[in-house]
């Protein structure tokens, strides 16, 4: 009994965000005392349908670099984690590319913004996606050691063999092997970059608006409302991936 | 398509894996140890728009004012509170909902709030628990405060009340998780009963096997993640104190402030905390590998 209303409690506790900001998304006035606003209206969402309002450019441009550091990272981690893999000294290698994660993204930011000033892509998006590689790529680098298994390899060279050409072999043999693997690390650096705010500010400059940066925005403003629809939108893509597939993420840990 | 299939051959050519090298050279390890390298050249003045040669002026500054010392303790206070009771509160979960875990509603629901971003957990406790904030409200309802002011400062507090739980709850689903997934390697089931069969009883399982096997394995992990909360910077920014910064906050206020001789401090607190960071670092692995 005890263990059922713990249960209970935990998983209130875990919807009480996506409730919480669900209410004040759909609300207009929020006065001391109350608990629920005093006037509900849908104006708000109505925005995201709007063409090139705040919220919807932001999503977009979000929805936009998420996709391009997911497809690049992931490609390029992908094809040079295998020389990584194969490297004489593999874990020096990898050792550099755990680099990028000792700092904090802000310091990281502070330290790079300079580059991206004298090369004029501060203030840009290619920028800002050029910042979140820093992150991502690494990542992906790492997460597809755990492919290049001896076993992979050893495959693959019995595949060109047996006389299959390189292109062959990767379109039947690697790509159906690694292809959960390449969906992950998709993900994964989708949500790297999704997440992403240290980056984002300074290479951006804060002309780059993308979801995270808008949240700072609102708050700033004292505008709740729409800070908390922005919230929302920030977690339920992600949330709905992960309740249509939780072992996305906790594999490889 | 082609020259990706080449590339991915098993017999890579050695002038292909040099390129991939230098690629992976260049967005890896270049950003960083370039950035690393420039900020070392600003803060001994030997860049920057105000650069007038080497100099220790900058480093002399920020060590006599106290702010980087000061605001590495306050970081170390906020990381270690965070951590020790996240640790717990999983291990807790980890042990108690096992089942649950496993097959039941929070297998499902625990992942749930890994989605929720810094910045959106900095505003969730702001919402929640600042003066007028929706726990403000409930407690208000039920009578027990007649005035909003009657609420104790659980935001911008001297005690950063706020900081330390928007990380508690951030990292509490993630080690609960990694708990879990741990006592299921380690197979610390069998164990459990064979534990049971020699005699011993749960909380003697649980305080003499369980946790010091899920620690131990975990150990790395949690250093990481300690590391993760001593670097943050949304969290503190949005519900910090005036009194006391942690160390990002304090190195991007360096450099937003109209004083362009700042800058240099700013770079210094960087470079400074990012040696203070692989310094731990190297220690702390070479004593988990010792004790490995």
């Amino acid at each position: 009994m005890l263990r059922k209303t713990l249960t209970a409690i935990l998983i209130a506790a875990i919807l009480l965000p996506f409730l919480f900001f669900g209410m004040l998304s759909v609300g207009q006035a929020w006065f001391y005392p109350s608990i629920l606003p005093q006037r509900f209206t849908l104006s708000n969402w109505q925005e995201l349908l709007v063409g090139q309002s705040e919220l919807q450019v932001s999503l977009l441009l979000s929805l936009l670099l998420g996709m391009g550091v997911a497809i690049l990272s992931t490609l390029a981690g992908f094809v040079i984690s295998k020389e990584i893999a194969r490297a004489k000294y593999k874990n020096r290698w990898l050792l550099l590319a755990y680099w990028p994660f000792v700092l904090s993204p802000v310091v990281l930011a502070i330290l790079v913004q300079r580059f991206f000033l004298l090369t004029g892509m501060s203030g840009e998006v290619i920028g800002v996606l050029l910042g979140q590689l820093i992150l991502a790529f690494p990542f992906a680098v790492i997460f597809f050691q755990s492919f290049w298994t001896q076993e992979v390899l050893q495959l693959e060279q019995q595949s060109q063999t047996l006389g299959a050409s390189a292109v062959y072999t990767l379109q039947k043999v690697l790509l159906p092997l690694a292809k959960p693997l390449l969906l992950i690390c998709f993900f994964q650096t989708f949500l790297i970059s999704w997440f992403e705010y240290g980056l984002t500010q300074f290479i951006g400059l804060g002309k780059i608006k993308t979801l995270t940066i808008l949240v700072f925005k609102y708050v700033n403003e004292a505008n709740i409302f729409h800070a908390a629809l922005a919230s929302l939108l920030l977690m339920l893509p992600p949330a709905l991936l992960l309740w249509l597939n939780k072992k996305f993420v906790f594999r490889g840990i | 398509m082609t020259t990706l299939g080449q590339q991915l051959s098993s017999k890579t050519k050695p002038g292909a894996g040099v390129y991939l090298r230098a690629f992976f050279l260049l967005l890896a390890v270049l950003p960083v140890a370039g950035g690393l390298a420039y900020g070392l050249a600003y803060s001994f003045g030997l860049a920057g728009a105000l650069s007038t040669g080497f100099t220790l002026q900058h480093w002399q500054q920020v060590w006599s004012s106290g702010a980087l010392l000061h605001s590495l303790a306050y970081s170390l206070y906020i990381g270690l509170v965070a951590i020790s009771i996240a640790t717990a509160a999983a291990l807790f979960l980890a042990l108690y909902f096992q089942k649950s875990l496993r097959s039941g509603s929070l297998s499902y629901f625990l992942y749930l709030p890994l989605t929720i971003p810094a910045m959106v957990m900095g505003f969730l406790v702001f919402q929640l628990f600042t003066k007028s904030g929706l726990v403000s409200r409930v407690v208000y309802q039920s009578g027990w405060i007649s005035d909003l002011q009657q609420f104790p400062s659980l935001v911008h507090d001297t005690l950063s009340f706020g900081i330390i739980l928007a990380h508690v709850l951030m990292a509490v689903p993630f080690l609960t998780l990694l708990f879990h997934a741990i006592y299921r390697e380690q197979n610390l089931e069998p164990l459990q009963e064979v534990s049971a069969n020699l005699g011993a009883g749960k909380s003697y399982f649980v305080r003499h096997i369980a946790i010091p096997t899920l620690l131990k394995t975990a150990a790395p992990n949690l250093l990481l993640y300690f590391i993760f909360i001593l670097g943050s910077y949304e969290i503190p920014l949005l519900i910090g104190s005036q009194q006391h910064q942690m160390v990002s906050v304090l190195a991007v206020q360096k450099f937003q402030r109209f004083n362009l001789l700042d800058i240099p401090q700013g770079y210094a607190i960087s470079v400074a905390f990012t040696l203070f960071v692989l310094l731990l670092l190297s220690i702390s692995f070479k004593k988990l590998q010792r004790h490995a």
